[in-house]
């Protein structure tokens, strides 16, 4: 769960026309960032809703690293005022979120930053970020023999030679 | 208290799984009461107790594996959502560009290579088989019947999507089909396709029984409002032509259908289904304009519209046979239609949708039409002058002098923002997307089609091209047939923010060498020679009525004496020539060298001129080169450099498999 602490007026910049945020990632890094860019965010945009009721200014500590924060806050930059149906919390959820070329190029990072990414956009609720990392994945793994996945994920065999034959076996209950 | 070592770990938890079993070493007696079965229990609980190793192994050193699993399960859904029909069209570049080089894994069973992930691991296999959406997809072509009961299992009670194919059906078609469907499946369906069988001689037995089932299994479904209460989208092809089916669909027996396609020249749906269709998708052979007007009438709430008209241009009567009234759509946000010919006419004239409404057209463009539907003004000026740019696009036999005229008239428009040709009987094109109003228009000239005769290109009236913005040019064909030398002039003087020219084969290269040059530099680049020996890279293919251009010179050679005397492309900076110049038939059999040679020296005396002329020099030039052209290639490069006043030349040596070098032949 995120920590939420008071911070001195100092540590918050002054209000402005957009009101600005504190971030801190888990390395102890402070980022500012203005509402409006991570609004996309439904657990930033409900934590700012909290902060309504008290007069407090607030940071919100987050369980990731600054460098993932940032590459966050870029793809939230990047469509800050964008209307993104995945992101919209009163839309019916689209069965597949469009292929967006900038998304694309932004995600083109190794595979552990990736997975980064998408445990960052999952724990912030963007579903747009979130539906894009899981598209990129999935290209990674596609048309690829059971093998070669297990070899780009690092991930070892552990079935017994019984389960691996019977998929419906022991796993399904 | 300190954390145990590994190995104290691992030996704690294999001591505490193995103490039951009894001490085993190869050397050892067996003990009295062990039995096979006895030996084969104490193996796999070893296996088990490995497993589980692995297993936590996993869940502590792959990062994949600390993903919590409703992010897994969207991982395999968008993979297994991505092995769609191999019928698919891309309704993106980017998903064009994503899915070209994919396997073809998509044909036949393989379109289930998803399933590997259940392979993987037991994480991954037990993320897999509790996502029942991942399992919703019924289709009985690509999976095996024994095996359709499994998959409805795992589909837990998911939304299901059927696709039914008929002539996977072997028994009683009836039977089988409520059988997939029965009361306890019917209930959980919210897209339906049904594909029937195309027809054949030796299918004629079979159509006659679909023709006498499919009404009754119709019926079957909607005739109860609890066999399909759920259903959202219904879709039925059928391409024979031999029966027609009226499908009868009660609407209250489906409240929540919204989602309707019907392709096939003889599906047709009560007026009253209509009325609360969001997304339509018709293929139709209609029978008269008149007809496609009352299925537009009867639209009130519809969003997506995709209509495929299919008919001979020669049966369809002309516009001014009919008059119309309006039809008005007023929730419309995207209109998909193709067409063949002027039956564009009729909807455009009609029609009255929201300015935003994203607007694509299609026309198959053959030789023979006299004149094609986007060159109307009813097709110009469709939906108002001021609404947004229509999305265009031809498909043609490759006819590069039609398409051509054809693009002419989108960019006079100054509304088009995407136009693209498909080449029937091609691979899906990567298409040319261009807007006439962005400054980093690209222009390519596809190649010209070997299979049409000349005529039908010089019977294209040549319009101009509005290209005042165009920086790159790319051609790969010489527009003989099309342009003659004082159209490249006309079509060419106002493209004078061109910077980068790129000519792929002899003919092209030959092409931009004449525009390169004006009416005061030099006679005209010969055609190539077919008798030289020199070579560089023998990729053009040609049939018969390429082999007669080779053969021609450049007609329309003589100046116009209007024409002015200024540079074309006066901010040229790079040139790029390729593919010169061995000319293969359809066998790879060499049919001619030409003398590319010939060619680069004229690129020489072009650019010499040029700068006496005051043109700037040319920073790039990239030309090709076989290893053994190495010496004449250096010539070439000094002169370029120190004449022409080139900065650079890059020479792309080409490596040939043996099979392709003309010595060879």
């Amino acid at each position: 769960m995120p920590t939420i602490v008071s911070v001195d007026d100092s540590t918050v910049p002054g209000e402005g026309s957009s009101r600005l945020l504190l971030l801190v990632s888990s390395d102890n890094k402070h980022i500012v960032v203005e509402e409006d860019i991570m609004s996309r965010s439904r657990f930033i945009s409900k934590q700012v809703e909290g902060f309504e009721a008290t007069s407090q200014r607030h940071a919100i500590l987050l369980p990731f690293s600054s460098f993932v924060l940032n590459k966050v806050i870029e793809y939230c930059s990047h469509y800050r005022g964008y209307y993104l149906l995945e992101d919209d919390p009163d839309a019916a959820p689209p069965g597949r979120s469009p292929v967006r070329e900038w998304d694309q190029e932004f995600l083109d990072v190794d595979r552990n930053m990736l997975l980064r990414i998408i445990k960052a956009a999952h724990y912030l609720e963007i579903k747009s970020l979130v539906g894009s990392c899981a598209r990129a994945i999935a290209d990674m793994i596609r048309g690829k023999t059971t093998e070669e996945m297990r070899e780009i994920l690092g991930v070892e065999n552990d079935f017994t030679p019984e389960e691996e034959h019977s998929p419906s076996s022991k796993c399904t209950g | 208290m300190a954390s145990p070592t590994s190995n104290e770990f691992w030996a704690a938890t294999f001591r505490a799984r193995l103490s039951t079993l009894y001490p085993i070493h190869a050397h050892h007696a067996i003990p009295p009461g062990i039995t096979p079965q006895t030996a084969e229990d104490e193996t796999d609980a070893i296996k088990r107790v490995l497993a589980d190793a692995s297993a936590w192994r996993n869940s502590l050193v792959a990062p994949i594996m600390r993903l919590p699993p409703e992010i897994m399960s969207m991982i395999f859904e968008e993979y297994s959502s991505s092995e769609l029909s191999p019928f698919r069209t891309w309704t993106t570049h980017a998903e064009y560009v994503r899915f070209r080089d994919y396997p073809k894994l998509i044909f036949g069973r393989q379109q289930l290579g998803w399933i590997n992930v259940t392979h993987v691991c037991r994480r991954w296999r037990e993320i897999a088989l509790s996502t029942g959406t991942l399992w919703s997809v019924i289709d009985n072509s690509t999976i095996p019947r024994p095996f359709l009961d499994e998959i409805l299992r795992r589909s837990l009670r998911s939304p299901l999507h059927f696709k039914i194919y008929t002539h996977c059906l072997k028994g009683n078609l009836l039977e089988d089909l409520e059988n997939l469907i029965g009361a306890d499946i019917g209930p959980r369906v919210q897209k339906l396709e049904l594909y029937l069988s195309s027809v054949s001689p030796e299918a004629s037995a079979r159509r006659q029984e679909e023709t006498r089932c499919l009404p009754l299994f119709l019926e079957y479904l909607w005739t109860q409002s609890t066999r399909v209460p759920r259903l959202e989208s219904l879709t039925m092809e059928d391409y024979t032509e031999s029966t027609s089916f009226l499908i009868r669909l009660k609407t209250e027996n489906m409240p929540l259908l919204r989602s309707l396609t019907l392709d096939g020249p003889r599906l047709w749906t009560s007026s009253t289904v209509l009325h609360h269709m969001v997304h339509l998708d018709l293929g139709l052979y209609p029978d008269s304009p008149v007809h496609l007007h009352e299925i537009f009438q009867e639209l009130r709430v519809v969003e997506t519209i995709n209509v495929v008209l299919i008919i001979d241009h020669s049966e369809w009567p002309s516009e001014t046979a009919h008059s119309f009234s309006p039809v008005v759509l007023p929730r419309l946000t995207s209109l998909d239609f193709s067409a063949l010919h002027i039956s564009f006419l009729d909807l455009a004239n009609i029609l009255v949708v929201p300015a935003t409404a994203h607007i694509k057209l299609h026309s198959l463009v053959r030789p023979t039409l006299p004149v094609s539907p986007f060159m109307h003004p009813i097709i110009r000026n469709f939906g108002g002058a001021a609404r947004r740019p229509l999305a265009l696009v031809f498909t043609t036999l490759p006819n590069t002098g039609l398409v051509l005229n054809l693009w002419v008239k989108a960019l006079d428009w100054n509304r088009v923002w995407s136009a693209s040709e498909e080449h029937i009987g091609c691979e899906n094109s990567d298409g040319v997307q261009f807007a006439g109003d962005l400054p980093n228009f690209k222009l390519t000239f596809e190649e010209d089609s070997p299979e049409l005769p000349p005529i039908s290109r010089r019977t294209v009236p040549w319009q101009g091209l509005c290209l005042t913005e165009l920086r790159d040019l790319a051609i790969q064909t010489e527009f003989a047939h099309v342009w003659t030398k004082h159209r490249w002039l006309a079509t060419f003087r106002e493209a004078n923010k061109v910077t980068t020219l790129v000519a792929r084969g002899t003919r092209a290269a030959i092409s931009l060498l004449n525009a390169l040059a004006s009416p005061t530099i030099g006679k005209d680049v010969p055609p190539p020679s077919i008798q030289s020996d020199a070579s560089l890279l023998p990729f053009l293919v040609v049939s018969e009525a390429q082999r007669a251009c080779l053969g021609t010179s450049i007609a329309d050679a003589q100046w116009d004496a209007a024409e002015p005397d200024a540079l074309l492309f006066p901010q040229l900076d790079t040139i790029i020539l390729r593919h010169l110049s061995v000319v293969y038939d359809e066998d790879r059999k060499v049919l001619a060298n030409s003398d590319a040679f010939a060619i680069l020296e004229a690129l020489c005396e072009r650019l010499e001129a040029r700068r006496k002329q005051g043109a700037a020099s040319v920073n790039l030039v990239e030309i090709p080169c076989f290893d053994d052209d190495q010496s004449r290639i250096a010539a070439v490069v000094d002169r370029l450099k120190a004449q022409a006043g080139v900065e650079a030349v890059r020479v792309v040596k080409i490596q040939l498999p043996a099979v392709y070098r003309y010595s060879e032949a």
